[in-house]
């Protein structure tokens, strides 16, 4: 019941902030208030709108970076030394944030959906390739002996035991990775969108609209918790490959 | 020579600077259905084996088994491991079915194949099972399942019963034994139990003699009964440490 335990401390802060705001608050504004208007934005249509783009543009973003690490894991599982040359490369661009290719990605593709897809892939991109190359690295030789042994070449290794190895590690990077989307997917249609969440965090704020502000920001945790705990149940459904 | 079904000529094979197997020569007649490789440790016994298995190239010599030099790993030769080694994300059914499924078999013949094999090895019923919910004994017996499926002409095998408690040990050495008689193939058996392979072996290399290795290609001209075959195995070995 350890999830109890959290959602009692959730429970317990919201009281607290309940208790201590009041309704012409511009920073803490009462928790009812922001439930009022996230249901009528709901009700409304314009946060599932918002909602819908943001979702559309991370899972967008993410497909791509999976896509491009999928196809560079497949280069690295037949030309060993592959990752030895895009190291350099990695490495200098990993720590650039991604939200600093915004207006490179404006510039490239315009206002709208393309650069944010473009900056959620960059963002989501590393964790995956990092956990595409640690699931290539933990293949156990001994399976692969085992596999060789009973005949089994090229791809048939590849689909039935280097990818079922690697996989419970990708899905980690993929989870790593579908959080570093939301980050960017926020910050990316704050500068650079007339759509999503982030542009109706940056609306509710030059409006002031300071309960508006807080439903999104809701919303957007939520939304990271969802697609965190969907990831998890897959990474637990992969623990049976884990072990022996 | 032409009666063996396993020669070794000339073999030599070492890691780095290290020399593990020099120049060994040997070979087992037909009439010897399964090897014992024994020795102390380190002296090289899983290396033998990853050499017939064609994990491993040999520096210099040619290994045969049933006439075909070893140049790669292959179905003829597939290896049953001490540590099972199966596929985790597979079940027992899709780890058996694996080296039919490499063959090219369709889904439903491999089905069909192993059908008789899974029940001779005590394993029905558990079909649907992941290795991680068996026992060591069931999983070993996944290990042979899945290397008997694609009759082959040799099994290898790594200490196979090496991680067993003692009850488990004789009960898949039971079935071991039927399993390979009624399937009538020979195999080269590593391990570190001189009854072991006194009871199951025809023939018993020694690795790592004064004189290099030691054959006995008549175990049972070792003595009347286990008991005095095993004593004198142990003697072999004293000498060899």
């Amino acid at each position: 019941m350890k999830w109890l335990r959290g959602l009692g401390t959730l429970a317990v802060l919201l009281a607290i902030w309940e208790w201590s705001s009041e309704p012409t608050s511009v920073l803490l504004p009462p928790w009812s208030d922001i439930l009022t208007v996230l249901w009528r934005d709901l009700v409304g249509g314009a946060l599932v709108t918002d909602i819908g783009y943001s979702v559309l543009r991370v899972a967008c973003g993410v497909l791509v970076a999976a896509g491009i690490a999928a196809v560079m894991g497949v280069v690295s599982w037949w030309f060993r030394s592959f990752p030895d040359y895009v190291k350099g490369v990695v490495e200098i661009v990993r720590p650039v944030p991604p939200i600093a290719w915004t207006p490179i990605a404006i510039m490239a593709f315009g206002i709208g959906n393309k650069p944010a897809v473009a900056i959620v892939a960059a963002g989501a991109f590393f964790p995956i390739w990092f956990g595409v190359l640690q699931g290539l690295r933990e293949v156990k030789s001994l399976h692969l002996q085992a596999a060789r042994s009973l005949g089994a070449r090229g791809r048939l290794v590849f689909t039935d035991v280097v990818v079922p190895s690697a996989l419970p590690y990708v899905v980690h990077g993929l989870r790593l990775g579908v959080g570093i989307a939301w980050f960017c997917v926020v910050a990316a249609e704050m500068m650079g969108a007339s759509s999503g969440l982030g542009y109706g965090v940056q609306l509710s704020s030059l409006n002031l609209e300071i309960e508006r502000l807080y439903a999104y920001i809701l919303v957007i945790g939520l939304i990271g918790f969802v697609s965190n705990w969907l990831l998890e149940v897959l990474d637990r459904g992969l623990e049976v490959g884990r072990d022996g | 020579m032409t009666d063996s079904w396993i020669s070794f000529q000339g073999v030599s094979f070492a890691y780095g600077r290290d020399p593990v197997i020099n120049d060994l020569h040997f070979s087992v007649g037909r009439r010897c259905r399964i090897l014992g490789v024994l020795g102390p440790s380190g002296v090289g016994k899983t290396t033998l084996l990853n050499l017939v298995a064609g994990f491993s190239r040999p520096q210099s010599g040619a290994i045969r088994v049933h006439g075909r030099e070893v140049r790669d790993a292959g179905p003829d030769r597939p290896v049953v491991f001490q540590n099972h080694n199966l596929f985790p994300w597979m079940n027992v059914l899709d780890n058996v079915c694996f080296g039919l499924k490499a063959r090219g078999d369709s889904r439903r013949s491999r089905y069909d194949a192993v059908a008789g094999l899974l029940n001779e090895t005590g394993l029905s019923g558990h079909e649907s099972k992941f290795p991680s919910q068996l026992s060591g004994g069931m999983q070993q017996r996944v290990g042979l399942a899945r290397a008997l499926a694609i009759t082959p002409s040799c099994l290898l095998l790594d200490e196979p019963f090496g991680a067993l408690d003692e009850r488990t040990r004789s009960t898949v050495l039971e079935v071991f034994h039927q399993v390979i008689d009624q399937h009538d193939i020979n195999a080269v058996h590593v391990t570190h139990d001189p009854q072991e392979a006194v009871m199951l072996c025809g023939a018993i290399l020694v690795l790592g003699g004064p004189d290099g290795s030691t054959l006995i290609d008549d175990v049972g001209a070792l003595g009347r009964d286990t008991s005095h075959r095993t004593n004198a195995l142990r003697g072999v070995l004293r000498d060899a440490v």
